[in-house]
């Protein structure tokens, strides 16, 4: 485990080489934006050269000689028009010319005080923002230059959540956007205790990640592991959540996800209340919060917004459709090649005649199915929408129903694989459905080889590697290992709201941090 | 290190189990019943029973027999349970074995040497029926087709457990209760008897089953009752039952007379046996205490149930038949066999030890001489939905 874990530490540490474009924009090489105006042109232009949405003019402004600098394709023309030549119109009235930094502050307050304005003094920051659409304003003989945004605010609008369907509760899921992510949060959680941290992650994506917690609840020794791992990642490119969460995890070889994503905003911000800590990621609707255990991934926020009881009896359908997603292709073999006499006798009759002229071993003919199935889920998710019926009508009729009649396979293994694969999707979490997907393979190999023998083996070290996990310091079995009695309201059954006043014992520190220890144990719960 | 310590655990894990014992369940045939008579030639005759699968798999169903069944001779069952291929085309499979037959003329000689081989074998679970065939071949029993089940095995066993939870009148003798009977000093082995009522030889065609009043049919004929592993005689049916009431029967139902003369039946629910042992005058003194609790099911009498009087008349009646029952059957046995099925040896074991000890040796002997007191408390509970019958008006 060691070599893994050198590896995937060098691999976070390593520094890929990078693009020569982007010289300007190494902070490394810091260089102060130049007073001569002719400098900043030609400099901006050599970078910028080649693009055809790029705009460099010459303005006059407040009686100086000015730049202004931009990406055609990434602002809202009009809000330049509106927002900054109007009133860079306007200031040809002005007198007194500015020559100082200290002028351009009070000249800022002046004619851009409703907008979005930002002072730059590096050079590199010219570029960074240029490229995120703001509009950069140099005045000659001045050291400071003038960002203000102009990005065009085109995005998706809030539709429903595609990945995590409820029934009753908000229907509202995060978009690409970081800043309407952050909105849907904040507009959650009224409270000065939100905090909302800024990372610049990625060399050539410069992406944008927010980590959000309440500080007088999440445990501060979390936060600042997080901090320490996102400030440790070193890549080019973060393109979704999932870059990031393969980046800062504790284990990367396992099949369970020890970072929990949602893109339903109550589900984060119900995270966010218990103490946990979300990371927002620009450009992707996936937001992931972190620490998380096992049984997380039976949570549903829907088990709070209906009654105690319905909610309770699906939970623990989840729990029990988990176990069969995985164990009952095993525990099928076992029995059929194996363990005859643990069959009820009249079953096993009825199981006789069913493989009766079926040619291939039982793990055969379940590796056929579950095989053939994994193809026509993959094949589900990937084709394009027009062609989906076709699939369906050949997963469904032609090789589900023509592999029994033509005696390939057993009417009864068909009603495993189906109740196996209805049985995967019952998890809330699409990522932790696929944990059992891999390893219901494990243990129908295992079990072939070994029998019911094989398969408690198997179980015993799913169970020990579980055991063994970590998501951010916190145990993955908790609170079931180490057990913790006062956190199994919340686990296999959903105790009434009134009983869950307080937050996971997990969760919590030993240390506190000017928050006092009833503070930090009422509130509110997921 | 770690690696290599996880790995070298891995494989020893691995080593201690393998393929060795994988089959598919087209590859094996299953043996529900067996049935073993004296050989001609060789020391045994076995016969098994195997089923035929495809008849019990809903849509492959064609009509065929249900099962099939075989016989070999040998001079040890082990071998012959292996060699059995010599006809039949699979590997058999004993787990799911119901029922075991033995021939009368067989079980006259030992079963010992027979039940040390199922003892020993891995193969066999404790849970198939011990059964005695009296006055058929045991090979016809297990070939005697049903139309319910179609496995004679299965019916069998299916009938003895009903029996059992029903009248009573079965016991539930299984490998293990009678292994440990035949060497207990205190106690004999008993069996069930079974018997071919109709024709054995047309019982073993599949038409059999298609007529209502079947040509050959398998009925339970009591009990057999062992010297050791050596059968010595039989009990009937009704005897049966009496046997079963001294080892604590949980539900019957009895037949008695009312005091004027008419019939009238109990449903037993729920009874207790305590039994108690003295040893006085040179003699054992077997005490059997039984508590029964029932409802009056049936009446023929015109005389109302609607007094508590009537209630203990009823109740006094039922009690003289079960004592008299009860020692009728101990006193045949005591006389016709002497041979202690009863288990009072062991009762006495454990209630005087050191006199028991003194007298194990020849206890059959003490048993022929014990005497036996049986007391019974009926309890009647209820009286069906009718308190006074529609006789009572009928002139």
């Amino acid at each position: 485990m060691k070599v893994f874990k050198r590896i995937v530490s060098e691999k976070r540490m390593h520094h890929q080489p990078s693009t020569a474009s982007d010289l300007l924009q190494n902070e490394k090489q810091a260089a102060e934006i130049s007073t001569y105006l002719k400098l900043n042109e030609e400099r901006y232009n050599k970078v910028f050269d080649k693009n055809f949405d790029f705009s460099l003019k010459q303005i006059h402004i407040a009686g100086q000689e000015g730049l202004i600098l931009y990406l055609k394709s990434m602002v809202d023309l009009n809000k330049i028009s509106e927002q900054i030549m109007e009133r860079v119109a306007q200031t040809q009235r002005q007198k007194d010319c500015i020559t100082t930094s200290k002028q351009l502050r009070t000249f800022q307050k002046d004619y851009f005080a409703s907008v979005d304005v930002e002072f730059l003094q590096y050079e590199h920051e010219v570029v960074w923002y240029v490229l995120s659409g703001y509009t950069v304003i140099l005045i000659a003989g001045i050291k400071t230059g003038m960002a203000i945004n102009t990005a065009s605010s085109e995005q998706r609008a809030i539709e429903q959540s595609n990945t995590q369907t409820i029934i009753r509760g908000p229907k509202d899921s995060f978009t690409e956007s970081i800043s309407t992510n952050i909105s849907l949060i904040r507009r959650r959680i009224k409270n000065p205790q939100l905090i909302c941290e800024n990372f610049m992650v990625g060399k050539d994506t410069k992406t944008s990640i927010c980590i959000t917690y309440l500080e007088s609840v999440a445990n501060p020794e979390i936060v600042d592991e997080i901090r320490k791992r996102i400030k440790g990642v070193n890549v080019n490119a973060i393109f979704d959540s999932g870059n990031l969460e393969e980046l800062i995890c504790d284990q990367v070889i396992t099949p369970f996800p020890t970072i929990y994503h949602s893109d339903r905003p109550d589900t984060v911000a119900a995270s966010i209340i218990e103490g946990k800590i979300a990371a927002i990621v620009d450009g992707t609707p996936f937001v992931l919060t972190m620490p998380v255990v096992l049984t997380d991934f039976f949570k549903v926020s829907e088990d709070y917004y209906q009654g105690f009881l319905m909610s309770s009896f699906v939970r623990i359908i989840r729990y029990v459709a988990f176990t069969l997603s995985w164990i009952l292709p095993a525990i099928y073999i076992g029995l059929t090649t194996f363990h005859h006499e643990l069959i009820p006798t009249a079953l096993v009759f009825t199981l006789q005649a069913q493989r009766e002229g079926v040619p291939f071993p039982a793990v055969v003919e379940i590796l056929l199915m579950e095989t053939t199935f994994e193809i026509l889920r993959e094949a589900g998710v990937r084709m394009p929408r027009a062609v989906g019926q076709a699939v369906s009508i050949v997963g469904t009729l032609v090789i589900g129903q023509a592999a029994v009649e033509a005696g390939v396979v057993s009417n009864l293994l068909v009603i495993i694989v189906a109740l196996t694969a209805i049985a995967s999707f019952v998890s809330p979490i699409y990522s932790f459905g696929n944990a059992s997907r891999l390893l219901r393979f494990g243990l129908i190999l295992i079990t072939a080889a070994l029998g019911l023998y094989g398969m408690i083996i198997g179980i015993v070290l799913v169970i020990t590697h579980l055991a063994s996990l970590r998501s951010f310091g916190t145990p993955y079995l908790a609170p079931l290992g180490p057990f913790i009695v006062e956190d199994q309201k919340d686990v296999f059954v959903r105790f009434p709201m009134r009983q869950l006043k307080k937050r996971p014992a997990y969760m919590m520190d030993g240390t506190k941090t000017g928050m006092s220890a009833d503070s930090k144990q009422e509130g509110g719960n997921s | 290190m770690r690696v290599v310590y996880i790995f070298f655990l891995i494989a020893v894990l691995l080593g201690a189990s393998g393929c060795w014992d994988r089959k598919e369940l087209n590859e094996v045939s299953f043996v529900t019943g067996m049935a073993l008579e004296k050989g001609e030639k060789h020391q045994y005759s076995l016969t098994v029973e195997v089923v035929n699968a495809e008849e019990f798999g809903g849509e492959t169903t064609q009509g065929n027999t249900g099962t099939i069944t075989y016989t070999m001779e040998g001079d040890l069952i082990a071998e012959l349970n292996d060699k059995m291929n010599v006809g039949l085309a699979r590997d058999l499979n004993f787990s799911h074995t119901r029922v075991i037959v033995i021939d009368e003329t067989l079980a006259n000689e030992g079963i010992g040497p027979f039940l040390q081989f199922l003892e020993r074998s891995a193969e066999f679970r404790n849970d198939f029926h011990l059964v005695i065939s009296r006055g058929v071949n045991a090979s016809e029993i297990i070939s005697t087709t049903y139309p319910i089940h179609r496995i004679p095995s299965i019916k069998m066993d299916e009938q003895f457990q009903t029996m059992e939870k029903e009248w009573g009148g079965y016991p539930d003798v299984r490998l293990t209760d009678f292994t440990s009977t035949i060497t207990s000093d205190g106690r004999h082995p008993v069996a069930a008897t079974v018997t071919i009522q109709g024709s054995p030889e047309k019982g073993d065609d599949v038409n059999n089953n298609k007529q209502a009043d079947l040509d050959a049919i398998v009925a339970l004929n009591g009990l057999s009752v062992f010297k050791d592993d050596k059968l010595i005689g039989y009990l009937d049916v009704e005897q049966a039952r009496d046997y079963l009431w001294t080892q604590d029967l949980k539900k019957t139902i009895l037949t008695a007379t009312t005091p004027d003369g008419n019939f009238f039946a109990v449903r037993f629910f729920n009874s207790h046996t305590n039994i108690q042992t003295s040893y006085e005058n040179n003699r054992p003194h077997i005490t059997i205490e039984l508590v029964l609790e029932g409802d009056i099911i049936a009446t023929q009498s015109k005389v109302p149930i609607d007094k508590l009087t009537r209630f203990k008349e009823l109740e006094e009646e039922a009690q003289k038949e079960v004592e008299q029952k009860i020692k009728g059957t101990i006193t045949h046995v005591q006389k016709e066999y002497g041979v202690d099925i009863f288990g009072f040896g062991e009762t006495m074991y454990r209630q005087h030890y050191q006199k028991f000890k003194s007298i194990k040796d020849y206890w059959d002997e003490e048993f022929k001489k014990a005497e036996i007191n049986v007391n019974a408390k009926v309890i009647l509970r209820r009286d069906g939905i009718r308190t006074r019958s529609f006789l009572e008006e009928m002139e």
